[in-house]
């Protein structure tokens, strides 16, 4: 039944695959596809610069049947890319409404926001803007999930974080199988992704604090860490 | 004072000038000195995400353009304002640009505000932020989730005071509202800085 359906999955980050929103996004696809859904992989920093790019990236939304985005937080909602996309998307959506009325398909949308802050809750405001966008497109919001410490993933593989990621893959299990059917997330799914994969906050807030100290130190610049280039500047 | 009007007008899009000049000029009469930057005519690349900044060159996009030049206008002003359409409930992509790449005014290190882990200061000041939002038509949905959004952005740059108003473009603009918005605002701003 589900043969001749198709994901799209759209990467938010700048980082591109070695980012956290890769990571997290290629996971849940890696999922669906299991249900026979045709997949691809979209990164949007990169796949919308230039008009024959948008045309052919307007194409690939237009063949979806899920929708599916994975975007870090930036400034406390969608980067600048994200919404340069979403925007295009928006602005085409009576093409791809009038397609599905036609096909009797309704194309979903679900998001993952990821951010470095420990808590997760710390993405909600962004995930009230992706849920205007999905109306704004004529899509069916399935909803969002909302993940925090964020720089624990870093581009990793879920897979190889051991038991760190077990909440956070159980939650994404059970979100495939949501969004396959259609579904809104399920309560589990926002709970069990939303867990911190550390449960004290202030290990992850040391660890991040000692890596930013360890990389300013790798590149020479571990005096000037808290410079002030910009102070009294016109 | 210093007052930045960062205007995230889109390409091709509602023009903002008439609401700039309104804003400008209750500004300039609340003795600010105005600077305006109309960002769709600047070169200002997307933030890479690599943190650099922080790591490499501390305070300093390593991408050199414009972004450089807002970030450094922006921390030395005493009120900056977002002028943008409400795009899904937050900013247009001009603006966001920009504010994306004012990530090196800020320390990378973790602090405790309000219970939440937030970014520590760089700076010792960072200026109050005045939102204007415009929608083409009344959304109420989207007004609160942009006074939200701004609220949320004022903790992150550590800013003493804001305000955030959406106005309907067109002949429902509310311009009393606005001269009231800037108003009330400055009034903060100029008795923070007495």
């Amino acid at each position: 039944m589900n043969e001749f359906k198709r994901a799209i999955l759209l990467i938010g980050s700048p980082k591109g695959k070695k980012s956290s929103s890769a990571s997290l996004g290629t996971y849940l696809l890696t999922k669906i596809k299991k249900y026979d859904i045709a997949a691809e992989t979209v990164h949007l920093h990169t796949e919308i610069s230039t008009e024959t790019k948008r045309i052919k990236f307007l194409e690939k939304i237009d063949e979806a049947d899920y929708i599916i985005l994975a975007a870090p937080l930036y400034v406390d909602t969608m980067p600048a890319k994200v919404i340069k996309a979403l925007s295009l998307i928006a602005e085409n959506k009576e093409k791809f409404n009038q397609d599905n009325a036609d096909s009797g398909k309704t194309k979903s949308f679900t998001v993952i926001v990821n951010c470095g802050f420990p808590e997760a809750e710390q993405n909600k405001t962004a995930l009230k803007v992706y849920e205007q966008f999905a109306e704004e497109a004529g899509f069916k919001y399935l909803g969002g999930v909302a993940i925090g410490m964020g720089g624990a993933v870093s581009g990793k593989s879920l897979a190889e974080m051991g038991g760190m990621a077990e909440d956070l893959i159980k939650g994404l299990d059970q979100a495939a199988d949501d969004i396959v059917r259609n579904h809104r997330l399920s309560d589990s799914v926002i709970e069990k992704t939303s867990k911190p994969m550390i449960s004290q906050k202030w290990l992850y807030t040391l660890v991040g604090n000692l890596n930013w100290r360890f990389q300013a130190f790798q590149n020479g610049v571990y005096s000037k860490i808290n410079d002030k280039p910009y102070r009294g500047k016109k | 004072m210093k007052a930045l009007i960062l205007n995230g007008e889109e390409l091709n899009g509602l023009s903002l000038n008439h609401i700039s000049e309104n804003i400008k000029e209750e500004l300039i009469a609340g003795e600010f000195e105005v600077e305006e930057i109309l960002l769709k005519e600047k070169e200002i690349a997307d933030c890479l995400g690599c943190f650099d900044c922080w790591v490499k060159t501390p305070g300093i996009c390593i991408i050199d353009d414009f972004g450089r030049e807002a970030a450094a206008e922006l921390i030395n002003s005493d009120l900056t304002v977002f002028l943008t359409p409400v795009v899904f409930g937050s900013y247009s992509y001009q603006l966001k640009k920009a504010l994306d790449r004012m990530i090196p005014l800020i320390s990378p290190y973790f602090k405790k505000v309000k219970g939440e882990i937030h970014h520590k200061k760089r700076y010792s000041k960072y200026p109050s932020i005045l939102a204007v939002g415009i929608l083409k038509e009344e959304n109420e949905v989207q007004s609160q989730i942009f006074k939200e959004l701004v609220e949320r952005n004022c903790i992150n740059f550590h800013s003493a005071y804001f305000e955030a108003e959406v106005f309907e473009a067109g002949d429902n603009f509310d311009k009393k509202q606005l001269i009231n918005a800037v108003k009330v605002i400055s009034k903060k701003v100029g008795e923070k800085n007495e």
